[in-house]
């Protein structure tokens, strides 16, 4: 492949700029001069993918080994992928442009359960063999992580191995196994036992997966020697020793999130039932006030960023944000460096946050109440009150805000009319509210913007157990609240209950959902998120072709004693904590935040001292 | 302070569009710690203008910015700083200060300079251009915001000549800044069509600007004349 041709391939597609790399930042690496080469591989296009922080931390940490280059790769827009077809070209790295098939590793990170086809075609664009026992000595091993590793069963058979949980620690433990590999020499299965050693890694391959009559899975065993029967998941101790980039890519392309992201801590304590981060990314680890804000200079200075975000799942939660939010302006908001707190909960939103971050820029406020009454936050122990949302609304409005946002979902489990018709009384409420501050202190032009998600049971939840809306449900459900919601200054979106069926299929979807990815890929589903180029039909055929029934795995109520495909996996909380939490759900009964005392997830089991 | 800055777009970074560049453009300045002005106003933006965006895919020897400075800093310090922290493909070759008061760049800069380069030799190519210009009238459907407008592409072109290999490469000098201006590769598609080899434009070629030069007392010269004393 003469490399001169990628430029006239890129210079003919749309948006040149997602294959181009070049970026300030970009770590160059003469590659004869490492012992491993790491193709990060992000399923889904440039913007989307360099907009993710993990990709950021792995990619500048790995570039930190001195026998390591890691370089990324994107999955290829349609239009590009028609011209490398076309053209014969491979799919290649950003950096030097070679063919990722030459790497040692190609890593996937798995953020959702859509780009799962992507992954598919981009071994294909490849060339690498895309089951993993096709591969051979000449194929790079293929890697996953991220959210859905946690149940990537559906991607078994096209992956080698699956890091689970934080990567910093494993993924340098995993580096070092292969290099004593490679020197001592043996085929691929001797470096995929000697991975499986590794507390983090799961082999797909070493498990064997059995199945009863109605389609149940009976058990997931190993099926060799030296295995672990459960792999358990890594967390990373102290977020102030752990590896953070002080400079990071810095796009020429506008990418979806484009701003230095400063992660303030991991995990989360509030417990909310449906949320699959907020058990699997336990437990909470702050990253001290210092070192954020030594990070927060260098990063400033590193990339000539103008905007930063404070990252985690619930950033009103971060111990000192006070502190760290009136730090982080005193020092940088001469510099013109504007600061947003995307996250933020109403149950922590302080008035004075609000107008500290307003001092440099007015942006529009998200309120997540998620269900529309008391009742059904309670199932879903969403700890926010109306009360709190009046009062958080009335501060915003008064602070002059004009333009909000509130987000629920439908679909969620005990939901009935009543609570859809909560959604339209919180949406009135809010008008009330902003109507309830004196004209001349209130901004003018009053948006209020509702929007609805489908609920989607994710594996590792205190749902998981529980069957999902139909599509014509949902359908019925978002056709009522288009109704309740005709009001002057409120605006509805929703979210498409197709893609979200598909979604729960894949979530808890189990090894067989594999040959059902194949054919889908095979007819052409690609890009499944984007909704240009889903197409529900294809997938239902691809399930027709395999013999297996979608509903199954979306609307199929799962007992206690199931074994579900997921099992073998320990994310540290446990399938007993996760049952009792459904019941307490089912029984409209609240968990409190675990911060004010344990409420024994099973995380501690992960090591000493972590909460 | 106004400085004024020249620089030259090669390689990989071509590929930018020009809102690209101008993302990549402030925060270069921020990283090199040069202090820009800012606007007044409800939400202030750094002050640089630019002359004429580079069309995507393009490279160029010579093209030009303007920036508004808060306090003083020497203009060879201010080269030096920003090639220090540009991306790759970006250089400043030029900066001098200018009068606060001179026009902007983009109504001053009317004629672009191009030097198109084909992939693969084209024997036809000089009668091609000879032909382009024995033309009076070659019409045009110029795309705009509110739809097409019919020009005349022959009175777009300053001149039109073979370059150092007449059967891959010609120069040409275009209207720059106004309704007349248009895109090289639409000229280059019309000298291939007169070439005969209708179609093989898709084969490949490479367009880099050589220059961007406005008119200034009975001459084209460029925007770096309107230095200071
Ligand atoms: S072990 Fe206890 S304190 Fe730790 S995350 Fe679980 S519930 Fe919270």
């Amino acid at each position: 492949m003469n490399k001169g041709q990628i430029d006239k391939i890129i210079g003919r597609v749309s948006k040149p700029v997602r294959y181009m790399g070049n970026e300030y930042n970009m770590v160059e690496k003469n590659p004869a001069s490492v012992q491993i080469r790491f193709a990060f591989a992000f399923p889904d296009v440039y913007e989307i993918g360099m907009s993710h922080l993990g990709m950021k931390i792995l990619y500048h940490l790995l570039n930190e080994r001195e026998d390591t280059y890691c370089e990324r790769v994107f999955a290829p827009w349609p239009d590009m992928e028609a011209r490398m077809r076309e053209a014969d070209l491979p799919l290649f790295a950003l950096e030097t442009r070679d063919p990722v098939s030459e790497f040692d590793f190609v890593g996937f990170t798995l953020q959702y359960e859509l780009s799962y086809t992507n992954v598919l075609n981009m071994l294909d664009l490849a060339r690498i063999p895309l089951l993993a026992r096709d591969r051979t000595l000449d194929d790079p091993f293929v890697i996953a992580g991220g959210p859905c590793a946690y149940n990537c069963e559906p991607l078994a058979d096209f992956l080698d191995l699956v890091a689970l949980g934080e990567g910093e620690e494993l993924i340098e433990d995993l580096l070092d196994a292969y290099r004593e590999w490679k020197a001592d020499g043996g085929d691929r299965d001797a470096f995929l036992l000697k991975a499986a050693q590794i507390p983090g890694i799961y082999v797909p391959k070493f498990y064997d997966v059995e199945y009863m009559d109605n389609g149940q899975v009976k058990a997931v065993k190993p099926n060799r020697a030296g295995i672990p029967d459960r792999v358990q998941k890594r967390v990373v101790k102290d977020l102030d020793r752990v590896y953070f980039p002080d400079k990071i890519i810095v796009p020429f392309m506008d990418i979806v999130h484009d701003r230095i992201m400063l992660e303030i801590f991991r995990g989360c304590t509030k417990g909310c039932r449906f949320c699959q981060a907020g058990m699997i990314y336990r437990p909470v680890r702050e990253r001290s006030l210092e070192t954020l804000l030594d990070l927060a200079d260098k990063l400033i200075k590193n990339t000539g960023y103008e905007e930063m975000s404070l990252s985690s799942l619930s950033t009103g939660d971060y111990s000192r944000l006070e502190d760290l939010v009136r730090d982080l302006m005193a020092r940088h908001s001469s510099e013109r460096v504007s600061l947003s707190l995307p996250s933020l909960r109403l149950d922590s939103f302080a008035k004075e946050y609000i107008e500290q971050v307003q001092r440099v820029k007015k942006t529009g406020l998200t309120f997540a109440p998620e269900a529309g009454t008391q009742r059904l936050r309670d199932v879903i122990n969403k700890g926010i009150t109306r009360e709190d949302l009046r009062r958080s609304l009335t501060d915003a409005f008064g602070s002059g805000w004009s333009n909000v946002k509130l987000y629920f979902m439908i679909g969620l489990p005990t939901e009935t009319d009543e609570d859809l018709k909560g959604i339209a009384d919180l949406a009135n409420m809010a008008i009330d509210c902003y109507y309830g501050i004196e004209k001349d202190k209130r901004e003018k032009g009053l948006k209020i913007t509702v929007s609805t998600s489908s609920f989607v049971p994710k594996p590792f939840t205190p749902f998981q157990w529980e069957p999902q809306d139909t599509i014509d449900r949902l359908r019925e459900k978002q056709h009522m609240l288009q109704k309740l919601l005709k009001l002057k200054h409120v605006e509805y979106n929703w979210h498409d209950p197709e893609t979200s069926f598909l979604e729960a299929v894949l979530a808890r979807g189990d090894r067989r959902i594999g040959q059902v990815l194949f054919t889908a890929w095979q007819n052409g589903a690609r890009f499944d998120s984007w909704a240009e180029y889903f197409s529900l039909d294809r997938w239902i055929d691809a399930f027709a072709g395999c013999g297996l029934d979608p509903a199954f795995y979306a609307h199929r109520k799962r007992s206690r004693d199931e074994v579900l495909p997921w099992d073998h996996i320990d994310t540290g909380v446990t399938k007993a904590f996760l049952w009792n939490e459904y019941m307490k759900a089912l029984n409209e009964e609240t968990t409190p935040d675990c911060r004010l005392g344990c409420t024994g997830c099973g995380v501690r089991r992960l090591g000493e001292g972590l909460c | 302070m106004r400085v004024l800055l020249e620089y030259m777009i090669g390689g990989r970074v071509r590929f930018i569009s020009h809102l690209d560049f101008m993302r990549a453009m402030q925060r270069t300045i921020r990283r090199a710690g040069i202090p820009i002005a800012y606007s007044e106003g409800f939400n202030p933006h750094p002050r640089l203008s630019f002359g004429l965006p580079l069309p995507v895919g393009v490279t160029s020897s010579a093209e030009y910015m303007d920036i508004i400075l808060d306090g003083p800093m020497d203009t060879e310090e201010v080269r030096l700083r920003l090639n220090t922290h540009l991306p790759k493909g970006i250089v400043v070759t030029a900066a001098a200060e200018i009068s606060p008061s001179a026009p902007s760049l983009m109504s001053l800069i009317r004629r672009a300079d191009y030097r198109i380069i084909l992939d693969t030799a084209l024997p036809g190519l000089d009668s091609g251009i000879q032909l382009f210009l024995q033309q009076v009238e070659i019409p045009y459907d110029k795309p705009g915001k509110k739809g097409t407008s019919r020009i005349n592409l022959r009175d777009s072109v300053f001149s039109l000549e073979p370059g150092e290999d007449a059967t891959k490469e010609f120069l040409v000098s275009l209207k720059a800044g106004d309704s007349g201006s248009v895109k090289p590769e639409i000229i280059a598609g019309k000298v291939l069509e007169f070439t005969g080899a209708e179609g093989t434009v898709d084969t490949g070629l490479s367009i880099h600007r050589t220059g961007l030069y406005m008119y200034k007392g009975g001459q084209w010269v460029t925007p770096m004349m309107l230095k200071e004393g």
